[in-house]
């Protein structure tokens, strides 16, 4: 079900000037490629996954119709697109290390972090949550979307995608609080 | 952007400085160029040409034409767009086998041997 922002017996305003291809892409491309990476996509997938979230816009951008903002709607393509690569990359591969990793570890302040560390040490965290869930604690505190928008982007009602939040927020907590207990779901 | 209604975000203790940091990231130079590049050749590549059943929609002559135009089609997988991570990808290495062959270091004493024999006239040919 996807959550309209449209008000009931409100006109449906015309068609936004969304701009061309190129400016979506150039607006858009750091954004899909953190929400991607923290939805769970790594390495070179990450790179194709990127790529297939543009391939999706261009195709589709003709058809958008307004209802919600573009980047909530380049969101929700980054959802289905970062959904269907972990899905794959899981079938083709697992990848074996000697220990576990451990969220703990990874967040103490004293690490001068990089982007890209933080982002690494942000996913092994993200690692203990569902994909419905992770989708919206990332959506909501990473690209710090609102919860309205967040609902419209992985096609859920609003209420839902409180309730999720709130399950992942109390997921992570005990992951991070106790990491030796956290590696199951 | 927030909404009156929302739960506040997480803002203090290390996930939010993990959060904060995190949202730095992006491509690094060379991945966005590699990106740019992979995404602007997927975007520029044609689609496949139309299935059959929508031949049906254009009539007889519609078909006449595809047809003709099928058999002229040169064979071979539809285009492809490279994928960006191809392109980051280090060049594969050369087979061993695929390698020509070295250049011989020297020349053996059995072969200089024969070369000089073959270079030097024998005693008939100083005869003649």
């Amino acid at each position: 079900m996807i959550v309209s922002a449209a008000e009931p017996g409100r006109e449906p305003e015309a068609r936004p000037a969304v701009g061309t291809f190129d400016e979506v892409y150039r607006a858009h491309v750091s954004v899909v490629w953190r929400a991607l990476s923290g939805l769970g996509v790594r390495g070179h997938d990450l790179h194709d996954a990127c790529q297939e979230v543009f391939i999706v816009v261009h195709r589709r951008l003709p058809e958008f119709d307004g209802r919600h903002k573009v980047s909530t709607w380049i969101h929700a393509i980054c959802v289905r697109v970062a959904l269907a690569w972990r899905r794959r990359a899981a079938s083709r591969r697992e990848v074996l290390v000697d220990e576990a990793p451990d969220p703990a570890t990874t967040v103490t302040p004293e690490h001068a972090l990089d982007a890209r560390q933080s982002m690494e040490a942000l996913r092994r965290i993200l690692d203990v949550l569902d994909d419905d869930k992770r989708a919206v604690f990332v959506l909501y505190e990473l690209q710090e979307m609102s919860m309205r928008e967040v609902a419209e982007a992985v096609e859920c009602p609003l209420q839902t995608a409180y309730s999720r939040y709130h399950a992942a927020r109390r997921r992570i907590d005990e992951a991070v609080a106790a990491p030796h207990t956290g590696a199951a779901r | 952007m927030s909404d009156r209604d929302d739960p506040p975000r997480v803002d203090a203790g290390p996930l939010a400085g993990l959060l904060r940091s995190a949202r730095a990231d992006g491509p690094r130079e060379h991945e966005r160029a590699a990106l740019d590049a992979a995404v602007r050749a997927a975007v520029a590549v044609p689609a496949r040409p139309g299935t059959p059943w929508r031949l049906g929609a254009v009539g007889v002559a519609g078909v006449v034409a595809a047809v003709g135009w099928m058999s002229t089609r040169p064979a071979g997988p539809p285009p492809v767009a490279p994928t960006p991570s191809a392109a980051l990808a280090p060049p594969p290495a050369a087979s061993p086998s695929a390698a020509p062959p070295a250049a011989r270091a020297y020349a053996s004493p059995a072969s200089r041997c024969r070369d000089a024999r073959r270079s030097t006239p024998g005693p008939r040919r100083r005869a003649a």
